[in-house]
């Protein structure tokens, strides 16, 4: 699991707006274009990381260094969000 | 009925639509928006006699489509892409036998295009230029280029002050619209506008519109209200991300790729830091005219 690395998908843009990460779609049709998040802190900052190749085992590194977590709660943390985002449609595994 | 070319002005963007041999133009939708000015674009348009449709699945990267079926406007269907030598083009295909039109397509040559339009009847010469969906996709690909964009609201312009008020359908945009104009204020539209963010400051613009026989109007935007019926009056200020995301959620346009996506949200960003927002709800009555006058924005 830790060396479990994703690949962003085409269908969806991260940006900042006004300090916050926002995803909006990408999309060939009118259907999906309502399909806007706004992340929290933590989700950002796995996400970006995401976006940046990083493996789940770098991103519970990274968590732990930032915040007051243990390695497995971090592993746990990024490895749910992760699991969420690939079946948002926002990433690919990439292994 | 208008001989081509005629020069058609949307918010601030003058169209030239020309044809040779010259074309009788039907003065419908676009009557109080032609102008005699110097022109942002020309459009010369070719009359095809072709049943078939204008093009093939192998001939183009299609990068947007839309269907729209069961409306009170006729059934279509129409995409945005690149044709095979990477022009941008727009396409229209029709459904329905009784138009006189089969399909249109406008292919952009840099600044200018060209626009094919087949008919479906030999002897139909008369053509409004600005035709329905034509004119919103192209109004929405033109106003990218100026960091401007279109977006489904209602505005007023109140002594001045411009006032949009932007929802789903069938949630209070005209009602609102009609509330204020009871009010002595004047409506810029109750469906949808320009809103162009690259002259200074922030403005909101009516559009041709079929069925509205309007003429070219707009207002420096002092409020957005994002609206919703409610047994009670209230406005409750928003900003942020939340703002910027609501907004977008109701605006035109078609986010090909990340780098429009992004520049797409840069531009609502833009608007939400210029131009205060507010969720609003409201009863059908003018206490709420009296309630955004207060805020004296």
């Amino acid at each position: 699991m830790e060396n479990t690395r994703f690949k962003a998908n085409d269908n969806f843009a991260i940006s900042e707006v006004a300090g916050e990460t926002v995803i909006v779609p990408v999309s060939d049709s009118v259907d999906t274009l309502n399909n806007l998040f706004v992340l929290n802190e933590t989700g950002a900052f796995i996400i970006n990381m995401m976006n940046e190749g990083k493996n789940l085992g770098e991103i519970a590194d990274a968590l732990v260094a930032s915040y007051e977590i243990d390695r497995e709660t971090a592993l746990n943390d990024a490895s749910e969000y992760a699991k969420r985002a690939v079946e948002r449609g926002f990433f690919t595994v990439e292994q | 009925m208008s001989n081509s070319p005629v020069i058609v002005s949307v918010a601030g963007l003058n169209i030239r639509y020309s044809a040779e041999p010259p074309l009788s133009f039907s003065q419908t939708d676009y009557r109080g928006f032609a102008v005699d000015n110097a022109c942002d674009i020309t459009l010369d348009i070719n009359i095809v006699d072709s049943q078939e449709t204008g093009h093939d699945e192998s001939d183009r990267e299609v990068f947007f489509v839309g269907d729209c079926r069961g409306t009170e406007m006729p059934d279509h269907r129409w995409e945005v892409g690149y044709t095979k030598d990477g022009k941008e083009y727009i396409a229209v295909d029709f459904f329905n036998d009784f138009l006189p039109l089969n399909w249109l397509k406008l292919v952009f040559d840099d600044k200018n295009g060209t626009l094919y339009i087949s008919r479906r009847d030999k002897d139909t010469l008369q053509i409004d230029p600005y035709i329905y969906p034509l004119n919103n996709i192209l109004i929405s690909r033109l106003l990218r280029r100026y960091n401007s964009f279109l977006i489904h609201s209602s505005v007023v312009d109140d002594n001045g002050k411009g006032y949009l008020f932007t929802a789903v359908s069938g949630t209070g945009k005209s009602t609102m619209a009609r509330l204020w104009q009871g009010e002595g204020a004047t409506i810029i539209n109750d469906d949808m506008l320009a809103i162009r963010t690259d002259s200074g400051e922030i403005t909101a613009n009516n559009i041709p519109m079929p069925y509205y026989n309007d003429s070219s109007r707009g207002v420096a935007l002092k409020g957005i209200f994002l609206i919703s019926q409610s047994k009670d009056d209230y406005v409750s200020p928003i900003s942020g991300a939340k703002a910027t995301l609501k907004l977008l959620a109701n605006t035109i346009h078609q986010p090909c790729d990340k780098t429009s996506a992004i520049d797409h949200l840069k531009n609502i960003e833009l608007v939400s830091k210029n131009v205060p927002i507010y969720e609003l709800g409201f009863k059908i009555s003018n206490n709420i005219v009296n309630i955004i006058r207060q805020l004296n924005l």
